[in-house]
């Protein structure tokens, strides 16, 4: 079988994703246990939750891209047939690279400051922009994946009969 | 000006199909550029897509979908609509009424109005089929049905407007409850009057014995127990809605092992599906909020409060247009996106006008999810279709008119009794 190192983001991004959400729902449940039964509550389970839903976020982002996942209205896709159609789903591509590029670049520039100014947590102690640094690599990662997910790789994903333009 | 150009770029960019997260985001980033130039305009980019996803509180969105998630494949739709069907199945419309309150009690475990609707049409309308109720009446209660996610809690919705507004998610979800069941009431009525005035549905189904009655409510025991610690656990204050939602998650999990119908696969997709939803949900609320750093940026709400006080109107008028806006907007948009671009703009000028936040929210919740079943766009109505391939869409809509006068007349007694949302967060406090 052909190694395709997208294949195996893909697949890390994904299980990482699940991994970190299931982690969310158990470290709030042991955190509330913890308080209510044994009056012991876990003082860095706040932080910790955030950088696991900073995780799943940026690892889900991949299959998202990927499969064109995000909520979009098609209220007016029957109208968007032949020339007009491959034009207004290069449009939207393109501005969704755009955006994307930007916000991964921003996530970078956040990442900077963050460790000029040497802001920590405050209940786990280690430095935040290793947080940022771990969700700048993801976002990097997931822009990959639009990249190669053009509008035309999308079409030819889809069954004949629900291929655009 | 500049705020009327950016509303416009915003809906036709949404209605060329860009994802609402990028439409809102982009637009958001270069109407603050436009304030304020590119490098501040990026860095709130930056500051609020790492902000948003470091935050506690927002975790109770992906742990409510996930509960939500995994409760729907532990077969809590069936049992639901067997132990209705049970209890009032016999009677004239009792099907209809039987979908109305399972999808009631289906939702306030899914949070969802699409998933609720979609589940019930697969479990519902065979039955309804079968006992000769008309497409208009199995349909339309199914789509009506479904839109009590919406509202009642854990409502998503109401999840997205506390972030927005800063309004306390706890006490949203009280004053939910009260609007939720006067819902699942009217619905019951709007059903009663199709059947018993307009004659529709005439058939009804053997009524069950004592025994088989109690058999079908007993299998709820461990859902129930599941809720009332999850919901109970908030208007206590025993948890906050992200404690309340990791320990729903987790205990849906365990209710689904103690009866014996967990499976790893399911849980796996359960997972699965909700990283994917979270996504898309945390993408849409980074650039909503983008879009409402722009909108506060702008000025805009003080210049509608200037206006609205030159116009001389009272709370009541104001609340009324903008709910004829809602009708308007749920006519081309889906319900997220609609709560997204409408509620920056809207809550501080009803907050301007000593509104209250909690009451306004159960408003717009409403009014949304009335645009969940509203022409032509009517997104349950279209999910409805895309299970039930054989019913025309006319059919569904014109089923679904009843249930959507019975809608209004609830909106109607909510904004004239601030008491109805309010008094059940008054007297908890």
């Amino acid at each position: 079988m052909k190694f395709s190192l997208l294949a195996v983001l893909e697949y890390l991004c994904a299980k990482l994703s699940i991994i970190t959400l299931m982690l969310m729902a158990a470290v709030t449940f042991a955190d509330v246990f913890g308080r209510v039964v044994f009056n012991a509550p876990l003082g860095f389970a706040y932080e910790l939750v955030g950088i696991f839903l900073a995780v799943s976020f940026y690892a889900g982002l991949y299959h998202v891209h990927k499969t064109s996942k995000h909520i979009r209205i098609d209220l007016f896709d029957g109208l968007f047939k032949g020339t007009l159609g491959v034009l207004v789903f290069w449009f939207g591509y393109l501005i969704e690279v755009v955006f994307f590029g930007a916000l991964v670049v921003m996530v970078y520039q956040t990442l900077q400051d963050t460790r000029l100014f040497g802001e920590t947590f405050m209940f786990l102690g280690f430095e935040k922009w290793l947080v940022l640094l771990v969700m700048f690599v993801l976002a990097v990662i997931a822009f990959v994946s639009l990249i190669v997910t053009t509008p035309e790789t999308r079409s030819a994903r889809l069954p004949r009969t629900e291929r655009q333009g | 000006m500049v705020m009327i150009f950016a509303f416009v770029v915003l809906l036709f960019l949404l209605f060329l199909r860009i994802p609402i997260a990028v439409a809102t985001g982009a637009v958001g980033v270069v109407g603050l550029a436009w304030f304020q130039g590119w490098s501040p305009a990026l860095s709130q980019l930056g500051m609020i897509a790492t902000e948003t996803v470091l935050s506690y509180e927002f975790a109770v969105i992906p742990l409510f979908i996930l509960m939500g998630n995994i409760i729907s494949r532990s077969g809590l739709a069936e049992e639901l609509y067997s132990a209705t069907h049970a209890l009032v199945g016999h009677y004239r419309g009792g099907l209809a009424i039987t979908t109305i309150a399972a999808s009631g009690g289906f939702s306030t475990f899914c949070g969802s109005s699409f998933a609720t609707a979609a589940t019930m049409s697969r479990i519902a309308y065979p039955s309804m089929k079968k006992f000769g109720y008309s497409d208009g009446l199995a349909t339309g209660s199914i789509a009506a049905g479904g839109t009590l996610g919406i509202l009642i809690p854990p409502s998503i919705a109401l999840v997205f407007y506390g972030i927005m507004t800063e309004t306390d998610i706890g006490r949203l979800f009280i004053a939910g409850v009260l609007p939720g069941v006067l819902g699942v009431l009217f619905y019951i009525a709007a059903v009663l009057y199709v059947v018993h005035v307009k004659g529709d549905s005439d058939s009804r189904v053997k009524e069950a014995t004592g025994k088989e009655k109690l058999q079908a409510i007993g299998q709820l025991w461990a859902f129930s127990l599941l809720i009332v610690l999850v919901l109970g656990g908030i208007y206590a204050g025993f948890f906050s809605p992200t404690e309340s939602a990791g320990v729903g998650a987790v205990g849906a999990i365990v209710v689904t092992l103690i009866r014996g119908k967990f499976e790893w696969r399911n849980l796996l997709d359960a997972l699965e599906e909700s990283a994917a939803t979270t996504v898309s949900l945390v993408a849409i609320l980074i650039g909503s909020l983008v879009f409402a750093n722009l909108v506060n940026i702008s000025n805009m709400p003080f210049h509608i409060v200037a206006w609205i006080e030159s116009l001389d109107l009272s709370l009541i008028g104001v609340l009324l247009i903008m709910l004829a806006l809602y009708f308007v907007l749920g006519a081309v948009l889906e319900s997220i996106s609609m709560l997204l671009l409408t509620v920056p703009v809207f809550y501080p000028v009803v907050a301007g006008m000593g509104m209250d936040l909690v009451w306004f929210g159960i408003i717009v919740v409403v009014a949304t999810e009335i645009s969940l079943i509203t022409p032509p766009v009517g997104l349950n109505v279209f999910v409805l279709k895309s299970v039930i391939t054989d019913v025309d869409l006319k059919v569904i809509f014109r089923g679904v008119f009843p249930f959507l006068v019975a809608d209004l007349f609830r909106l109607a007694l909510i904004v004239a009794f601030p008491i109805v949302s309010l008094g059940l967060v008054e007297w908890m406090e």
